[in-house]
């Protein structure tokens, strides 16, 4: 190899971009956490287990309170507090709040905010904060500059809207009344799953959201339900109320207890399973297991060590922590799937965990195929960074992807789904470990690497090279297959299987869509996009057949294919809607 | 997929392993046929010379295949995406990006744009291109069968859907679940009432009039009593007016044993008087609402029919644009403030009568404009009128952009600014005049308690001077901020003096407002407190402008102040008002009146994926010398009557025109229909859901259910669904179902098409799949089985070449 002067650079560049990245992404700044002495001492756990009927579903009330915090503040909680400590305590002590920067605006509307905070002369530390952080009170909101400016932006429906949408969102879920109602916690006493759980408030009435208020404790008897445990569910609200305004942790936790285990009294039968809930919580107290970034990363590095100098041992131990990391996703899938009661391939944050996922399975299936030949590490590597990528856009970017569990929209259930998808996506992770490979390739011919290509495509040279014809065996290990030519196998083994899977799961979807709705194709831009995606392999077939310098235009065109793909899943899903924007 | 070895020259066993031994068990010589590779030379194909010659020249070619391909890349990608543009500075904003899409510039929709010329000639040139290199440069043989196939199934795919597309039919439809059939003594025709909350009708008969209203529809009603009791049924409660007396009438889909009378405050009528029905002679039944048509997508057609009669008579609209605005003059509509002028571009396109019993044959009927977002006709002023009615229109200018206004003095709704700071008043004398003038500006009352002082501050503008003392007190005020007329988040306007206080032991600033709940103080930070009752703080707002018209008709003036001298206007001129704001009057009308056009609305205000919905078509009509012209709103689907109209969803809107002899002319501009193969009807609709039911999202809801039956045979059929991922199918159309009625149920909507040639669709593609799997997976199988029995062969050779004894077969 003859490695040119500006090679090193480019090698150093990548390595601190990447280290920089991975760097800002983990040391977020972190928010100071105002938690008094009672938020210490209360100790909300067993409500966190407790069911909650929304939106079709049965949930822990901790997942649901974070999917209701995160409305307000982007974040599963409010000033670092737990899910549900904030989801009661904004309830039973809105006013504490209102003054406090806990709603959290989208940085696309925010300097026309800022704007409006200078001209009200605000404190310009505060105007800092807001623009760093994006967190503002509710009051600020409401004063009547602000209100004035957010119905403005409100009035431009095709820019700014839908991001005053998410401050309504945010303003409703910090609703104390809306709080009270949402809280579904009562199951029906009839055994009809058709019914729709009760809110405490139509047992306990709504009065204790006015603080200072007598507390007068009216019970309204539900259907079916014993006036005795009515009135024990209702005395064990008012004293958690009446607990929480005195900040007595001690009778709070006490009547937390009592209700929680009452709740469960009101209808075991319909009552879910107090494992399920539990893990539930559990699975959102592990944040969705995002952070297996960094285990990924772990097998990466070694992996991508083996793969250029060949080291045994980090082949290895790259594997090793590969098996973990897989393990973990395998976990979070698995218990993702159990909780939804669906497969988890739907929305933004299911699909790229399912499809990474099948990258990694996908990997495992062809390296244990090339184990003995040279190109010994390099799906691993390429599933790994792809792993590791989608992990790290769910871990930094949760108020885009949501890990919240919810029902799928009612056209996405059908037996397609389980297989048009997971071809489909199947097909996108193998498009991001060929682009991995073919950056290598890159990487590769910059350092003034060989030209050599695999002849015989990708597949097929691992095929010709089979245990049979040992004896001209290009690919071995001790035989003298080239960079060049190992890395060019690779992606074409690579881009062969997403060829086929592609044009298959675009037909799958097509059969989908004539009977879903009816027509098998729409030209809808994620259609398009996906066929357009093709249309780059199909290029890539035919040039690599007419190129003088085959191994640079196929990768090349895996790149741009692989950003096609990347725009389809991003541009057009997040700004350009069709059909598919559900999904 | 096409052989690909590399570029050096295939070595002995290269080509051996390449083309693989003749006949096995015996060595190849040369290779059998030519092979197709990049470089190694190669025979030349025949063809002829000339223009002919060079065309299959050309169509021979992988790299034509290879311009196109990235041509119809760009096509695909230009078509769907468009082109991202910045709007702003700022590029990592979203909000400072937007994107232009060249097809709704050309006025197409995706599946025009796609079927549209250009791309079809792409796509065909590409097919021949395939074909041909596939016939004359790909040798048919076993390892190329992979790239035959994959051809083949792309090429049957293409025909598959030439086939299908030219064939398709899509559109949809509503279907109404029932209409209740009501027969009145002494009427000979029931009259019909859909089944909608709020549907109403009187009828007239020799006894009085009666009137009928449907007060409720519950489409989850539990049966009380009888053997059905605890099944669920769609409840009607229709309320009766008959000339002596008043009930409603429950009726139940599925159970007419069932229907009985309630009396109001009373309960069941059979409680009170024994008898389930008061007046037994109204007869009312629950009848289908069957469904005859569905309405084309992307289409436009004009209904018309006499005012009084039933049925409409359609006639087709063709090459109506989907998305562009065209009209004939810039003031025949009110533009949009704030977006580009739309030009004058009219269409002329004639609608001529098509069916055979169109009312008004003769009578010419042409659409000569559209407007893409017009749902409202507006009133505004324009000159002309009778009376004395004085408007003013100003432009307002700052830094950040331009506002218009149009005053009316005598309108004390619109003789101001929606902020107060402008008004517009006219005068007939000077005393008048003077009065008007001494209104302007706004004034905020201090009263110090403690030291018995109060002083009123004229406000007009904020001071940048130093604080003010308020009389002999110690304490002093400096104004920061005058903000007019903000909209209260609980609904109202309030408006708001921001002003700086300076007293003794304190300093704060105090959010003064017209409303006086709405006074704060802001102390340390942004905390909002009640007033500090140091200071008592009342603001009185009035305009900081006045506009003063009169008493001669060509006289304006500006008052800016009570004190201040009137200031002369001239149109066109601007006037600044201080802080970077200039006023220009544009025009004065002294006799306005009032005139209706559509409005359009601005650019920014349009909902999103709102399609043809809120787009407007001027319709010319003439007959002889006599001629009218209207502009007609958008109807999803041309109903009967307003017995079908859902707020927020389908409208009824019909335009009446009278033409000369007298005969009423009613029409609605809404879609082509085609004829349903059958009459549909809805049975029934239900929905499934999760846990928990139907508690207003969509994911609590797991599908949607119609039954439906058709009319065939002279009998209604057996129900059958149609569901979500489901479709039913009759006569070759398929029912698609797509909407619902989220409240009473009353209707389903289907989406109906045909869908031909799609199993040729499928067959290529399966073709292809398979194609594709031979190319990448078994011909290497084959070449590696062919590459060792080379090798084996090669063995025996030489095994024999070295074994003095021949080597028995």
């Amino acid at each position: 190899m003859n490695p040119r002067w500006y090679v090193r650079f480019v090698d150093a560049a990548v390595v601190v971009v990447v280290g920089v990245l991975v760097y800002r992404a983990a040391v977020k700044p972190r928010l100071p956490e105002p938690v008094n002495e009672f938020a210490r001492a209360v100790n909300v756990e067993p409500l966190e287990g407790i069911a909650i009927h929304d939106a079709g579903r049965i949930k822990s009330f901790d997942s649901f309170a974070r999917t209701a915090m995160r409305h307000v503040s982007g974040r599963p909680g409010l000033n670092g507090q737990s899910a549900v400590f904030s989801y009661l305590d904004i309830m039973l002590d809105k006013e504490k709040y209102e003054a406090q920067d806990i709603i959290y605006v989208k940085s696309a509307i925010r300097p026309q905010l800022i704007r409006i905070l200078e001209q009200m002369k605000e404190n310009p530390q505060q105007v800092e904060a807001f623009r760093s952080t994006g967190m503002i009170s509710e009051q600020t909101l409401r004063s009547p500059l602000m209100w004035q400016e957010l119905n403005r932006l409100d009035a431009d429906v095709i820019r700014t809207a839908k991001f005053v949408n998410l401050i309504s969102g945010a303003l409703m879920f910090s609703d104390p009344h809306e709080l009270s109602t949402r809280l579904r916690v009562i199951p029906p006493t009839n055994d009809d799953p058709r019914h729709a759980w009760y809110a405490g408030e139509d047992l306990w009435g709504s009065s204790f959201l006015h603080a200072g208020e007598s507390q007068s404790v009216q019970v309204t008897a539900l259907p079916g339900m014993p006036g005795e445990l009515a009135a024990t569910l209702a005395s064990d609200w008012s004293d958690l109320v009446d607990a929480w305004r005195a900040q007595n942790a001690g009778n709070a936790n006490a009547a937390i207890l009592a209700l929680s285990q009452n709740l469960a009294k009101i209808n075991p039968s319909l009552y879910p399973d107090a494992r399920k809930l539990n893990l539930e919580s559990w699975y959102f107290r592990m944040k969705a297991f995002v952070w297996n970034w960094i285990i990924y990363i772990c097998a990466a590095v070694p992996l991508l060590l083996s793969v250029i100098y060949r080291w045994r041992g980090a082949y290895r131990l790259g594997i090793a922590i590969l098996v973990v990391a897989f393990l973990i996703h395998t976990a979070s899938l698995g218990i993702r799937w159990y909780l939804a009661g669906r497969i988890p391939n739907s929305n933004m944050f299911e699909a790229i965990l399912a499809a990474t996922w099948f990258g990694v399975l996908g990997s495992f299936v062809l390296e244990a195929w090339v184990r003995r030949t040279a190109m010994r590490g390099l799906f691993f590597l390429g599933s790994a960074v792809c792993a590791m990528v989608a992990m790290m856009c769910q871990h930094f970017m949760p108020t885009t992807l949501t890990s919240d569990i919810d029902n799928v929209m009612p056209v996405l259930n059908d037996v397609w789904l389980y297989i048009h998808t997971n071809v489909i996506i199947f097909s996108y992770a193998l498009i991001g470990m060929a682009a991995v490979t073919a950056l290598l390739y890159l990487r590769h011919r910059l350092g003034g690497g060989d030209a050599t290509v695999a002849k015989a495509g990708g597949a097929g040279s691992l095929i010709l090279d089979g245990s049979a014809a040992r004896a001209k065996s290009f690919l071995k290990e001790e035989s003298s297959a080239t960079t060049g030519q190992v890395l060019d196998a690779s992606t074409m083994v690579l881009l062969e299987l997403a060829f086929v899977m592609l044009w298959a799961g675009l037909s799958m979807g097509a059969i989908w869509a004539d009977h879903s709705w009816g027509r098998p194709w729409g030209w809808d831009p994620k259609e398009v996009f996906a066929l357009c995606t093709f249309v780059i392999f199909l290029l890539l077939v035919h040039v690599r057949l007419k190129v003088r310098d085959k191994g640079l235009w196929t990768a090349v065109l895996a790149v741009v294919g692989c950003g096609v793909m990347l725009f389809n899943w991003i541009v057009i899903n997040f700004y350009i809607s069709g059909l598919h924007s559900y999904a | 997929m096409l052989r690909t070895d590399g570029p050096e020259t295939p070595s002995y066993e290269m080509s051996l392993l390449a083309n693989g031994p003749s006949r096995r068990g015996r060595l190849p010589e040369q290779p059998r046929e030519p092979v197709m590779t990049a470089d190694t030379p190669r025979p030349r194909l025949s063809h002829g010379a000339g223009p002919v010659g060079s065309l299959i020249r050309l169509f021979s070619s992988v790299w034509c295949g290879i311009v196109l391909m990235v041509l119809i890349f760009a096509y695909l990608t230009v078509g769907s995406a468009g082109f991202l543009y910045p709007t702003g500075l700022n590029v990592f904003s979203r909000a400072d990006w937007s994107y232009v899409l060249p097809r709704v510039l050309l006025d197409k929709t995706e599946m025009e744009f796609f079927s549209w010329w250009p791309f079809t000639t792409l796509i065909v040139l590409f097919i021949i291109n395939m074909v041909v290199v596939t016939v004359r440069r790909i040798p048919f043989r076993l390892l190329n069968l992979g790239v035959w196939t994959i051809h083949t199934g792309i090429v049957i795919l293409a025909i598959g859907s030439m086939y299908y597309f030219g064939t398709k039919l899509e559109g949809d439809t509503p279907v109404f679940r029932r209409h209740v059939a009501i027969q009145v003594p002494g009427v000979d025709q029931p009259r019909r009432l859909v089944a909608r909350e709020g549907n109403a009708v009187d009828i007239d008969s020799p006894s009085g009039r009666y009137h009928f209203a449907i007060q409720d529809v519950n489409p989850d009603w539990p049966i009380l009593t009888g053997d059905d009791k605890g099944k669920r049924t769609c409840s009607i409660n229709v309320a009766v007016q008959t000339p002596t007396q008043q009930f409603i009438r429950q009726l139940l889909i599925g159970y007419p044993q069932y229907t009985e009378d309630i009396i109001p405050g009373k309960g069941r009528a059979v409680k009170s008087t024994g008898q389930k029905l008061l007046d037994p002679d109204i007869a009312m039944r629950l009848d289908y609402e069957p469904q005859q048509y569905f309405y084309l997508m992307d289409s436009a057609a004009l209904y018309v029919r006499e005012l009084g009669q039933r049925g409409w008579r359609e006639r087709p609209i063709d090459g109506l644009p989907h998305y562009s605005n065209h009209i004939a003059a810039v003031d025949e509509i009110w533009q949009p403030a704030g977006d580009p002028i739309i030009e004058p571009d009219p269409l002329d396109i004639p609608v001529p009568a098509e069916s055979a019993n169109d009312p008004f044959a003769g009578l010419d009927i042409r659409v000569t404009g559209r407007l893409q977002y017009a749902p409202n006709n507006e009133a505004h002023w324009v000159p002309g009128g009778q009376n004395l009615n004085p408007i003013v229109g100003i432009r307002l200018a700052d830094d950040s952009g331009a506002t218009w206004h149009e005053l009316a003095a005598f309108d004390p709704r619109s003789n101001h600014t929606n902020d107060g700071l402008i008004r517009f008043g006219w005068v007939r004398t000077q005393e008048e005049f003077a009065d008007q003038a001494r209104q302007v500006g706004s004034h905020l009352h201090v009263q110090v308690p403690a030291a018995g002082a109060a002083i009123t501050i004229p406000i007009d503008r904020p001071s940048t001077d130093d604080f003010q003392q308020i009389g002999d007190t110690d304490w002093s005020y400096q104004l920061e901020h005058v903000y007019r007329n903000l909209q209260l988040p609980s609904g109202g306007n309030v408006s708001v003096a921001v002003i700086k206080f300076r007293g003794p032991d304190k300093e704060f600033t105090r959010w003064v407002a017209d409303l006086p709940d709405h006074t704060r103080d802001v102390k340390e930070g942004h905390a909002m407190l009640p007033p500090d009752p140091a200071l008592e703080t009342t603001f009185e707002v009035g305009p900081i402008v006045s506009l003063i018209g009169g008493p001669a008709e060509s006289e304006l003036h500006l008052v800016a102040g009570a004190q201040q001298e009137p200031i002369p206007l001239e149109i066109g001129r601007a006037i600044d008002l201080g802080q970077n704001l200039r006023l220009t009057p544009a025009y004065v009308y002294t006799h306005a009146r009032q005139e209706v056009r559509p409005a359009v609305v601005p650019r920014h205000e349009w909902r999103r994926n709102a399609g043809e919905t809120f787009s407007r078509i001027k319709v010319v009509f003439r007959q002889g010398s006599w001629m009218a012209v209207r502009w007609l709103p958008f109807h999803r689907y041309p109903f009967n009557s307003d017995q079908y109209a859902v707020p927020g969803r389908f409208t009824f809107d019909p335009t009446v025109v009278t033409l000369p002899d007298g005969r009423k002319l009613e029409m609605l501009f809404s879609r082509k229909r085609a004829p349903l193969p059958a009459a549909l009807a809805l049975e029934d609709f239900q929905l499934a859901t999760h846990v928990g039911g139907y508690t207003g999202d969509t994911i609590s809801i797991r599908d949607f259910v119609s039954r439906l039956r058709v009319y065939d045979g002279g009998h209604w059929s057996d129900p059958f669904q149609a569901k979500l991922n489901h479709p039913a199918s009759y006569r070759g159309m398929y029912f698609f179902q797509s909407e619902w009625d989220p409240g009473e149920m009353s209707y389903t909507g289907l989406g109906v098409g045909n869908r031909r040639g799609v199993y040729v669709q499928l067959a290529g593609v399966c073709i292809s799949v398979a194609g594709m799997l031979f190319a990448f997976y078994f011909k290497p199988l084959i070449k590696r089985r062919r590459r060792l029995s080379v090798l084996e062969s090669m063995q025996e050779h030489k095994e024999a070449a070295e074994s003095p004894e021949p080597v028995a077969v």
